[in-house]
């Protein structure tokens, strides 16, 4: 580390233990020396094979959970208790359902502390720029599954936060939507260039957004190989298939991939199954 | 990094979860226990500040009248003549309650058609048929029989049907297509998916029947858990009046706890306890 | 526990789309008319069916009652439709029936307030300390054991015969309903929802406001839609036992007199009282905009 500007967000020697459901009282290990950093401005996904612990090391960042020995790091600034000064997307949109779109979009201001008409004018930009406007007063319900990703992402992405953490934000779109919100992220994350840990399965997905790709092993979860995605930006994850250079990484990451899952495959038939991470 | 420190966090996390467990179930055990024992400290010394002793009783005085009248052979009786009303009725209604939503759902309208009449029957307070049926059926076992049946009857009516016309659409469609007819429907789909929607019903409807036998032993009868409380009642023995609710609390919760076991142990796919 | 009621029933004016076209013109246009057609000529024929053969059921149902009784049946039995209308008229006509309606009511209107609003005060803080909850949870289970019918004597008792016991006993009959589904609605608050409001701010209070309370109000809304008639059978059990006015009285004094139509007359009476309250507090399950209606835990009363 010769850099004096620490890195946005850095894991070193992090271990998690705990204790599955029905596994007794018999602790498990879900990360096992896990050491990145990543650095202001990256974007950055995590795969591997479920229950690799991609997601744990999310939560760990979230303040949702404690390293069981490790540092955790944000800015520099070890991690402790929830931390609000990241953005944290999930799987399920987790929007509220009894707050309309736009008070949902407002929702992270408003706790933050921004003054009511400066709410209403960036949540109102975020809702426009992903095409949602005419749906303000909408409930989640009364939404589709693409709109209600959309609004839970520009709910995180409004308040600008430098980091921003996502959990499979795309996992149950189905292919289409999933490639067009795809593009609207990159689009959103051009314009003020978070640190993104994007945890996901798609490896096309990863390479088309990413700057590096950390592939996990299965559990308990270590960072098994780093790959630096050099393709130039802006791109187009329409036609990112075609780019050169895609598909040699493509196949690089599949077989690490694929190996693990193997590994975690005859451990499941020798009994334990993995946990979920 | 050389040696992997997972062995030394895999048993500080083992060690801290086993205190953390330890200490929890010192709390929750030790707190359960403490506020049985304050509450029946209270009720034996500190409730009579507040209401005049004689309406109350104490839990001493509720033990030796529970000792006393099981010496006496007068508590098991009443406990039979109880049990043999609810359990009787209990079957009864499941039965009735079973055959009858399955004709009514072999017919192709007769749901829809009955529909707004099956809901207002649903909404009749049971409890004030009492009165009819003493009349009709006089003092004995009978009255008590049929009040236990009629509290279960149509909770389990109500559930099989709506079990069984919630049924996915798909399964059934699929069952079609595969060639099944009227009766190997009921069989072989709509019967197994609304099986955990009947099962909800006899699981929870034993209670039921015993408020309908006691019911009807409270406003006429000669034996009963039911007419032991209302007697003693009349002659403020209030310890006995204690006593029986206590016995018919026991009750509720054993038969509960046995329909649990037996469910889980019949049908393990539509069980709650085997999810447990 | 989770037993169903009579599931709500919806009516749903569907305007038909063409997949794959929103407005679409010439010829599938005149394709969506027509389908759009026999959709409402079918629907239309269903509901005549329904009705016709809802109102045939109906007086089928009261003209064998009449015509059996006194031929096939002794109407001390069974009584009959002329004799229950007639035994109503009295009570109208007397003033009976809005003198003891009125106790009826005030007692099971008291005890509804009073058992929600103890369940509620109870339920909510232990809903939010779940060691709380385990540590009283055995007991509200053994005390939601008895019968809520058993403990009528017992009030009678403490309360004597005035209206306080039958407010108590309504009370008792809608505290547990109301108490099971609030802590219910208290812990099924999401835990992803939790996570993300609280990364996005949240402070303890914020949460309780924003996202806890939200979440458990359709479990309560929901167990205060159904009590209301278990309140009003509380009432009734108390003036069974031991009243000298109420419904319950009054069809009791019917029974003491064998007489059959004025015992059908009050069952009439308190269904109607009890579906009216359901019909009236129907909206209250669609009060919230924001979601469809749960499933309430209705006990053992």
């Amino acid at each position: 580390m010769t850099s004096t500007v620490p890195p946005a967000v850095r894991l070193a020697d992090v271990y998690k233990a705990f204790i599955a459901r029905g596994s007794g009282d018999t602790p498990m290990l879900a990360l096992e020396d896990v050491s990145f950093t990543a650095q202001p401005g990256e974007f950055v996904s995590l795969v591997g094979p479920s229950g690799c612990g991609k997601s744990t090391c999310l939560n760990l960042l979230a303040g949702l959970d404690e390293a069981s020995s490790g540092a955790v790091e944000h800015h520099g600034r070890p991690v402790r208790g929830v931390n609000t000064q990241l953005g944290y997307i999930t799987q399920d949109d987790n929007l509220l359902p009894w707050r309309t779109l736009l008070a949902n979009v407002e929702l992270g201001l408003e706790f933050k502390g921004v003054p009511k008409d400066e709410q209403r004018r960036r949540a109102q930009e975020f809702i426009t720029l992903v095409g949602l406007s005419g749906f303000e007063q909408h409930y989640p319900h009364e939404l589709s599954g693409g709109m209600r990703k959309r609004a839970g992402i520009i709910r995180t992405l409004v308040y600008e936060s430098d980091v921003v953490l996502m959990d499979e934000p795309f996992g149950p779109l189905d292919a289409q939507t999933r490639v067009i919100l795809q593009s609207e992220l990159l689009k959103l994350w051009e314009r003020s260039k978070p640190t993104v840990l994007f945890v996901t399965h798609d490896l096309v997905e990863a390479i088309a957004l990413s700057d590096r790709i950390l592939v996990f092993t299965s559990g308990p979860g270590t960072i098994k190989k780093e790959y630096r995605v050099e393709l130039p930006r802006p791109r187009d994850v329409f036609h990112i298939h075609e780019t050169p250079g895609f598909a040699d990484l493509y196949d690089a990451l599949w077989d690490d991939i694929r190996s693990e899952i193997e590994r975690s495959r005859e451990r499941g038939a020798g009994g334990r199954q993995a946990v979920a991470g | 990094m050389t040696a992997s420190a997972a062995p030394r966090v895999l048993a500080d996390v083992g060690r801290r979860h086993r205190s953390d467990l330890r200490a929890d179930r010192a709390i929750v055990y030790g707190g359960i226990a403490a506020v049985g024992i304050g509450l029946l400290l209270f009720w034996q010394f500190g409730m009579g500040f507040i209401v005049n002793q004689r309406y109350i009783s104490t839990p001493l005085e509720v033990a030796s009248s529970l000792i006393e009248r099981v010496g006496s052979g007068d508590l098991p009786r009443h406990i039979a003549a109880t049990m043999t009303a609810a359990g009787g009725g209990y079957i009864i209604g499941i039965v009735v309650g079973l055959v009858g939503a399955f004709l009514l759902l072999m017919t192709r309208r007769g749901y829809e058609v009955l529909e707004p009449f099956l809901l207002a029957f649903y909404a009749i307070p049971k409890i004030a048929l009492a009165p009819l049926f003493i009349m009709w059926f006089g003092l004995a076992l009978t009255p008590k029989l049929m009040m236990a049946a009629l509290m279960v009857f149509f909770i389990v009516f109500m559930n099989t049907v709506s079990g069984v016309r919630n049924v996915d659409r798909g399964l059934v469609d699929v069952a079609r297509v595969l060639g099944a007819g009227r009766l190997q429907l009921i069989r072989k789909v709509m019967l197994p998916a609304a099986a955990p929607s009947i099962m909800a019903a006899i699981r929870v409807t034993f209670a039921r029947a015993m408020v309908g036998a006691i019911l009807a032993e409270f406003i006429a009868s000669q034996e009963g858990l039911g007419y032991m409380i209302v007697r003693a009642a009349r002659q403020f023995d209030i310890a006995t009046v204690f006593a029986g609710v206590v016995v018919i609390a026991a009750l509720v919760m054993i038969v509960n706890t046995a329909i649990g076991l037996l469910e889980a142990r019949l049908f393990p796919w539509a069980s709650r306890a085997a999810e447990a | 526990m989770g037993v169903q009621g009579g599931r709500g029933m919806t009516v749903v004016n569907e305007p038909i789309e063409l997949a794959g076209s929103a407005g679409a013109e010439g010829p599938s246009a005149a394709v969506l008319l027509d389908e759009q057609r026999r959709h409402r000529s079918g629907k239309r024929a269903n509901r005549r069916f329904l009705l016709l053969a809802r109102l045939a059921s109906l007086a089928g149902f009261l003209i064998v009652w009449e015509l059996a009784s006194g031929t096939l049946v002794r109407p001390f039995f069974i009584s009959s439709p002329t004799a229950v209308v007639g035994s109503l008229l009295e009570w109208v006509e007397n003033g009976d029936l809005w003198y003891h309606g009125q106790f009826t009511l005030l007692a099971t209107f008291l005890g509804y307030v009073t058992g929600s609003l103890a369940a509620i005060a109870l339920a909510w803080p232990l809903g939010l300390m779940p060691r709380a909850y385990r540590i009283s949870e055995p007991y509200f289970l053994v005390a939601y054991s008895v019968p809520a019918v058993a403990m009528g004597p017992v009030f009678i008792l403490c309360f004597g015969l005035g209206l306080t016991p039958k407010v108590v006993l309504a009370a008792y009959f809608v505290f547990f309903i109301v108490f099971v589904n609030t802590v219910t609605g208290f812990q099924q608050v999401p835990a992803g929802m939790l996570n993300v409001t609280r990364v996005l701010g949240a402070s303890r209070f914020a949460l309780l406001k924003m996202v806890i309370l939200p979440s458990a109000l359709p479990y309560i809304l929901a167990a205060l839609r159904v009590t209301l008639p278990a309140a009003m059978i509380g009432a009734v059990v108390g003036e069974f036992i031991a009243s000298n006015r109420g419904l319950g009285y009054l069809t009791r004094a019917a029974a003491a007199e064998y007489s059959t139509s004025g015992v059908i007359a009050g069952v009439v009476v308190m269904s109607a009282i009890v579906l009216s309250m359901t019909l009236l507090l129907r909206p209250l399950g669609h009060a919230l905009r924001w979601q469809q209606e749960v499933k309430v835990n209705r006990g053992t009363v």
